[in-house]
């Protein structure tokens, strides 16, 4: 990656610009009151931005960032290294780490120096599953007194950083009932390292010892490995409603960063047992992702959800399932990612299914996010919470009548919805 | 700890080395020690205070910097006055420089304030060393020229203010 275009202009500070007109007005003061004392008291104030400026770096303000995200689970661990082109310039170099939403802050940004490289390392706190996009530090030289700065020219990318249930990574070995060829599609020749048996061929230096055909090897006097029908399990379509409900842009957004988190975990766990995925994000009108599989889909479809936003023009129920045909197959097993907030919700369930498509409802609880913090909380808040509770429970009730609800409160554990796919309910209560 | 509790110590320290010559100025102040103190100390809180509050703490010396202003004006002429005004500059200049996220060694601060501090002693040097007592202001406007003068050579480069750190 090239060196982004950055200016090495001097920056100054709030402060250098105070400490510079407080010792210009000193100088002022002390013509109009003739007394050296404010002259004197302005020399070290007028020089100070002099100094720093002379002792500015004018080369070597380029840098390469090394960094990485772990952690698990909540917590997010970013560390790297940043390696000014000038040793010397790694003397003064402070870093800025910006941290994107949700995320709160576990420990401040830890700097150290080590020989002529910077090392730094943050820890954050996720509340909710989310995906973020986070942005390259922002690197600047810093004189010793701290007035001026000057941006350093990086090289590095940004980092994705994806939290979704642990779960979501093991989804794929449930077996989806469903595998619906495209309208004229016959059987895929597309072919890889396993599935059903398709022809031995010569073996190429990629081959593991394990697609090696060893007896055929023998006969035949040369390598030669084994090529294999790609297996599909089965299609799922991902479907998002992204449309504003009555819970208020917030606890929509945080909802909605909750989905787009399920939605690449679950897709990533069935791409990964290569079935189809398919993503429908819903909006004013539809935005699709056609069935495919592989490393490519997960990248379109993780591409897709780091940009998606709360609608900001609704459109109707309706619209999204004759809007699903164009891209679609009827009768591909769904699974629709809503908080079942209000009535829209539950037409577009209708609608679903009048259009073919068996939806299962993965639903984000939205009464977690109204819990107010422990030991704050009081009687009348606990009773609210008790009637949204009823409230939620009934609307969860008509809407088993569309199809079937998987309830989503622990939004770190995706167990119920596996448990789901694994043995399906069909009734609200958890009949067989 | 918190975040918030960790920064006390330090910032206590810093309030206490900028405070120190800014209360010995106002021991020596013609306008009263009682005012003086008062000034002295509602810079110094000030300080504190706005550093304390992450959106104003790139403005933390600027009641340091009234106080200060308000201090030498009242000073009587003398030489002990006018080092006790360099050294509370000196002082102020050390906030600054610690009064930040990532200040760095205390070492490097130090070393970053050795050019104005050599300033100042050859402005005093001038100060003492010229014995009619008009001629200082005149040394004094030379050394602003000097540093006007040396400020728009340092910026031969572009340069603009930078935005505050948004923490």
């Amino acid at each position: 990656m090239s060196v982004p275009e950055v200016p090495s202009s001097i920056l100054w500070r709030p402060a250098a610009v105070l400490v510079f007109v407080t010792g210009a007005l000193l100088v002022l003061l002390g013509i109009v009151v003739r007394s050296p004392v404010p002259l004197l008291a302005a020399v070290p104030l007028l020089l100070a931005p002099v100094a720093s400026a002379l002792g500015a770096p004018r080369s070597g303000l380029d840098a390469s960032v090394e960094w990485s995200v772990d952690g698990s689970g909540a917590e997010v661990r970013v560390h790297g290294t940043i390696r000014p082109r000038s040793p010397r310039v790694a003397d003064g170099v402070e870093v800025r780490v910006y941290r994107p939403a949700p995320l709160t802050e576990t420990e401040p940004t830890s700097v150290t120096l080590d020989g002529g490289a910077v090392r730094f390392a943050t820890v954050w706190h996720a509340p909710y599953p989310f995906l973020a996009t986070l942005a390259r530090p922002d690197v600047v030289w810093s004189d010793p007194i701290g007035l001026l700065e000057i941006p350093l020219a990086l090289e590095g990318s940004a980092l994705r950083l994806e939290r979704f249930p642990p779960e979501a990574t093991r989804i794929g070995a449930v077996r989806l009932h469903r595998t619906t060829p495209q309208p004229g599609e016959t059987r895929s020749r597309q072919v890889g390292s396993s599935g059903e048996f398709f022809s031995v061929r010569a073996a190429a230096p990629t081959d593991t010892p394990r697609q090696i055909n060893w007896r055929a090897t023998a006969r035949s006097g040369r390598l030669v490995a084994n090529d294999f029908y790609l297996e599909r399990t089965g299609d799922l379509l991902l479907l998002i409603d992204l449309r504003p409900t009555s819970l208020g842009v917030d606890r929509d957004e945080q909802l909605l960063s909750v989905s787009r988190a399920a939605a690449l975990g679950i897709a990533t766990g069935f791409l990964a047992d290569k079935s189809r995925v398919g993503l429908g994000l819903y909006d004013e009108f539809l935005s699709a992702i056609p069935m495919g599989t592989g490393r490519l889909q997960r990248y379109r479809i993780a591409h897709a959800l780091q940009r998606t936003r709360l609608a900001e023009n609704p459109g109707p129920s309706e619209r999204l399932a004759v809007s699903l045909r164009r891209y679609f197959p009827p009768g591909v097993t769904t699974v629709l990612l809503s908080p079942l907030a209000d009535e829209e919700s539950l037409l577009l369930l209708t609608h679903l299914r009048r259009r073919g498509y068996p939806t299962i409802v993965l639903s984000p609880s939205p009464l977690p996010l109204l819990v107010p913090p422990e030991g704050t909380g009081t009687p009348d808040d606990a009773a609210a919470l008790r009637l949204l509770r009823l409230v939620r429970r009934q609307r969860v009730g008509e809407a088993w009548r569309e199809g079937p609800v998987v309830e989503w409160e622990d939004y770190w554990s995706l167990s119920p919805f596996v448990r789901f796919l694994s043995v399906p309910v069909t009734t609200h209560g958890g009949r067989r | 700890m918190t975040p918030r509790a960790g920064r006390i110590a330090p910032l206590a320290g810093g309030a206490l080395v900028a405070g120190l010559p800014l209360f010995a100025l106002a021991l020596l102040g013609a306008g009263g020690v009682g005012l003086g103190l008062v000034v002295a100390v509602a810079g110094v809180a000030g300080a504190v205070a706005l550093s304390l509050v992450g959106r104003t703490r790139s403005l933390s010396v600027l009641p340091l910097l009234l106080a200060l202003a308000g201090l030498t004006a009242t000073a009587p002429i003398g030489v002990v006055a006018e080092v006790v005004a360099g050294a509370s500059s000196l002082t102020l200049l050390f906030w600054v420089a610690r009064d930040r996220d990532d200040p760095g060694p205390l070492a490097r601060s130090v070393v970053g304030l050795a050019l104005p501090a050599l300033a100042f002693g050859l402005a005093l040097f001038t100060s003492i060393g010229i014995p009619a007592g008009e001629q200082f202001v005149g040394a004094a406007v030379v050394l602003v020229v000097i540093a006007v003068g040396a400020i728009g050579w340092a910026l031969a480069r572009p340069t603009q203010v930078a935005e505050p750190s948004p923490s």
